[in-house]
C-alpha cells in the first residue's frame, strides 16, 4: 500500500443473510441436516420485498456491499453519504474491524477509532467519572491519556457538577454528551464517526462540529457519515455517494452532494401535475414559468434583479370561496429562509369560472445569493382546508451577479440572503 | 462467592452425616471446603465464558477491541473471588488446627509451592473449555442450556465429595482421565497433606489444558471475526 493512504480498499463486497437460517440451533441445523432433499425448507421466502432485484445473490442472500475500490489518503477528511440502507453502517463497521469483509480485502494504516455509538459500554450503576474510563478504555485510550485529559472531557460535555453522579440519574442528553465527549479526546490516526452529532442540542452540536474540524486540521483521517448535508459539506473535502452497496459517485464533498441530491429528488422529473402532493384536489398547480423584467421567459433568476414567478393551477371542482396562496422557500438543505403569503397583504382569488388561473409574484429585486432553491406551493381556503399543498414544487437557480454593484460578486458559500447594507 | 461456603455445608450434611462417603479421616467441612473452592474457580472460567459472545453482544457491535480480553479478564476477575474464599478455607484450616481436636494430624506440605502453577493449570482448563463453549453458543443457542449441565456433571466426576482412593480399582483409570481429577487431589494434598500426588497425572492435565487452550482460543479467533453477524 501507498504511504501516503490511510485507507486502501480492493474488491471489498459483505454478503449478508435474510431470514434465520444458520443462526438459530443445533437441534434445527440437525433437523434439516435430516430432512434434507426430502423437501427444500423455504426460509424467509423467495421474494424480499425492499431489497433490490440486483443486490439478491441467490433466495436467502444478498450484497450488502458489492466490489467496492477505493483509497482515502492520509490526513483527509471524507464523507460517507447515501440513503437509509446503501451499505455505510456495514462499510463503517467493516473499516472498524468489527466484521469482516465476505470478499475482497482493506488495508487500514494506524489506530483506528470509530465512534459508531455514543457510549458504547456505559454503566448505569457507574458514576460519570468511572464511566469515562470505562468507555475510554473500550475505544482505545490508556489510563494515562485519560487521566491527562479528563478535566477538558468533563469540561466539554458539561457535565461538571454530575461527574461523580451515577450515570443512571442523567438525563439523556447529558449520557450523550459525555459519550461524545470521551470519543472526541481520542487520539487516534483514523477517526471514524457515524450519525451521531445528530444527538445532543444545537449548541453541543456545534461544538461537536468545531472539535471535528479541529481533529480534521490536526491531520488526522476522518471517515464521517451523515445525514445533514450541511455538515459534510462543511466539515469534508471528499465525499462518497454510497447507492445500493456501491460506491456510485465520489469526488470533492460538494459535487457528491449534488449528485446525491440528484439520485433523491427523482421525483423532480414527474412533471408538476403528477407530483406527490396534500389537499382536496379541487385545484392543481401544474406549470410555473419565471419572466425577467423586459417580460422574457427564462430559466433562472440573477440576483438583484427583478423577476416574475407564473404559477398555473388547473381547477378541476370550482371553489366557491376565495383562495389564498403560500409560497416557501428553502435551500438546497431544506432550510425554509422565507414565506411569501398573500394573506400578508389582504389579496386572495376570488372564485372563477374558468378552468385554469394563474397567479403571478412580482419580485423587485432578487435578494437571493447565487445557487439553488426550492419553492414549496400551498393553496388553501377561507375556511383553512388544504386545497393543494407540494412540498418543494420546483426548483429556482439563482445566477451570480454584482449584486451591490462593486464589482465583487457575492461567491456561493458566503451566505444565502443578500441584503442592502454599508459601513461607516 | 458464597456458593461454595453454602456447597460445604450442604455436601458437609448429606454426604458426610447422612452418606457417610470416607474423607479420608479429615473433617468433612475441611475435606469439602478444599475440593470446592479450586473447583468454583475452574466452574467460573468455564461457565463465565461459555456465553461471552451473547453476554457482550452489545458492545461488538459497536467497538472493536481483541475479544479475547473479556474472557481473560473474567479468569482474573473470578481470581478475587476465590482469594476470599481461601480466606475462609484458613479460618476453618485454623479452627481444626488449634481448637477443635481431629482424629487425623493434617497438615500442609511442600505442594504448596506448586500452588501458583496449580491455579494457572486450573484457569487455563476452565478458559480452554469456555472459549470452546463460547463458539459453540455464539452458534447455536441451545448449547446455553448444556453448559450448567456440562459442569454439574463434570463436579461429581471430580473428587470433590470423594477421594480419589475411594473409586474402585478398575474405574480409577477412567475417573483419571477427567483432567481436574488430578488437579483437586494435588489441590488437597498440598493443603492438608491427604488426597495423591502423581507428576504423571498433572503432566496429561497440563497437556489437556494446553490442548484445549490453543484449540478454543484459535476457534474463539476465528469466530470473532464475523461473529456480530449472526449474534
Amino acid at each position: 500500500m501507498d504511504g501516503s493512504l490511510a485507507i486502501q480498499a480492493t474488491n471489498l463486497s459483505k454478503k449478508y443473510r435474510l431470514g434465520t437460517i444458520g443462526i438459530t440451533s443445533l437441534r434445527e441445523d440437525l433437523s434439516r441436516w435430516w430432512n434434507r432433499g426430502k423437501n427444500e425448507i423455504t426460509d424467509g421466502g423467495s421474494t424480499q420485498a425492499g431489497i433490490e432485484h440486483s443486490r439478491m445473490i441467490n433466495d436467502h442472500e444478498f450484497w450488502a456491499l458489492h466490489d467496492l475500490n477505493f483509497e482515502i489518503p492520509q490526513g483527509e477528511v471524507v464523507g460517507l453519504i447515501g440513503a437509509n440502507g446503501s451499505g455505510k453502517s456495514t462499510l463503517l463497521k467493516i473499516l472498524s474491524r468489527i466484521t469482516e469483509p465476505s470478499e475482497g480485502e482493506v488495508k487500514v494504516r494506524g489506530k483506528v477509532a470509530s465512534l459508531l455509538e455514543v457510549g458504547t459500554g456505559f454503566h448505569p450503576e457507574l458514576t460519570g467519572r468511572e464511566n469515562v474510563y470505562v468507555n475510554g478504555a473500550i475505544l482505545g485510550m490508556t489510563r494515562r491519556e485519560v487521566d491527562k485529559k479528563f478535566d477538558e472531557i468533563v469540561d466539554f460535555a458539561g457535565v461538571t457538577d454530575f461527574i461523580d453522579t451515577p450515570i443512571k440519574r442523567y438525563s439523556s442528553g447529558m449520557t450523550v454528551r459525555l459519550g461524545f465527549a470521551v470519543a472526541a479526546h481520542l487520539d487516534p490516526d483514523i477517526l471514524i464517526v457515524d450519525e451521531v452529532l445528530a444527538v445532543g442540542d444545537l449548541r453541543f452540536q456545534n461544538r461537536c462540529i468545531n472539535q471535528m474540524q479541529k481533529i480534521a486540521q490536526s491531520g488526522k483521517t476522518v471517515l464521517f457519515v451523515s445525514h445533514q448535508m450541511a455538515t459534510v459539506e462543511n466539515l469534508c473535502k471528499s465525499a462518497f455517494l454510497l447507492d445500493r452497496g456501491k460506491i456510485i459517485y465520489s469526488g470533492f464533498s460538494g459535487e457528491v452532494i449534488n449528485e446525491y441530491r440528484k439520485t433523491m429528488n427523482e421525483s423532480f422529473s414527474l412533471s408538476l401535475k403528477e407530483r406527490k402532493r396534500e389537499g382536496n384536489g379541487k385545484c392543481k398547480l401544474v406549470s410555473f414559468r419565471i419572466t425577467n423584467q423586459d417580460g422574457e421567459q427564462v430559466d433562472s433568476l440573477i440576483c438583484g434583479k427583478p423577476a416574475t414567478l407564473a404559477l398555473l393551477f388547473e381547477v378541476h371542482t370550482p371553489c366557491t370561496s376565495a383562495l389564498c396562496l403560500s409560497l416557501g422557500i428553502s435551500t438546497a438543505n431544506r432550510h425554509r429562509i422565507a414565506h411569501l403569503c398573500m394573506k400578508t397583504f389582504g389579496k386572495r382569488i376570488e372564485p372563477m369560472e374558468q378552468n385554469t388561473f394563474e397567479v403571478f409574484l412580482h419580485l423587485p429585486k432578487v435578494e437571493l445569493n447565487q445557487g439553488k432553491y426550492y419553492v414549496t406551493s400551498f393553496l388553501d381556503d377561507e375556511s383553512g382546508e388544504i386545497i393543494d399543498w407540494v412540498v418543494d414544487a420546483f426548483e429556482l437557480q439563482i445566477l451570480e451577479s454584482d449584486f451591490y454593484g462593486t464589482g465583487m460578486i457575492p461567491k456561493s458559500d458566503q451566505g444565502v440572503i443578500l441584503m442592502e447594507h454599508s459601513f461607516a | 462467592m458464597l456458593q461454595p461456603l453454602f456447597l460445604t455445608v450442604v455436601f458437609t450434611l448429606i454426604f458426610g452425616k447422612f452418606a457417610q462417603i470416607p474423607t479420608e479421616g479429615l473433617p468433612p467441612l475441611l475435606f469439602y471446603n478444599s475440593g470446592l473452592i479450586i473447583w468454583s474457580y475452574f466452574s467460573s472460567c468455564f461457565t463465565g465464558n461459555a456465553s461471552v459472545f451473547t453476554a457482550n453482544a452489545g458492545i461488538y457491535q459497536k467497538v472493536y477491541y481483541p475479544r479475547l480480553i473479556n474472557p481473560l479478564s473474567n479468569c482474573i476477575s473470578a481470581l478475587f473471588g476465590f482469594s476470599i474464599q481461601a480466606v475462609f478455607f484458613l479460618g476453618y484450616f485454623c479452627l481444626y488446627k488449634f481448637i477443635i481436636p481431629t482424629a487425623t494430624p493434617f497438615e500442609m506440605t511442600w505442594a504448596m509451592l506448586i500452588l501458583p502453577l496449580l491455579i494457572l493449570l486450573v484457569a487455563s482448563l476452565g478458559l480452554g473449555m469456555g472459549l470452546w463453549m463460547s463458539v459453540l453458543t455464539a452458534k447455536y443457542r441451545d448449547f446455553n442450556q448444556i453448559t450448567g449441565f456440562l459442569a454439574q456433571a463434570l463436579m461429581y466426576a471430580t473428587p470433590i465429595i470423594y477421594p480419589l482412593s475411594e473409586v474402585p480399582e478398575k474405574y480409577r483409570f477412567w475417573a483419571s482421565l477427567n483432567p481436574m481429577a488430578s488437579v483437586v487431589e494435588t489441590f488437597r494434598f498440598a493443603l492438608l497433606g491427604k488426597g495423591s500426588f502423581s507428576l504423571n497425572l498433572l503432566c496429561y492435565s497440563a497437556i489437556v489444558a494446553v490442548m484445549l487452550l490453543l484449540s478454543g482460543m484459535f476457534f474463539f479467533k476465528r469466530t470473532e471475526r464475523r461473529v456480530v453477524d449472526y449474534l
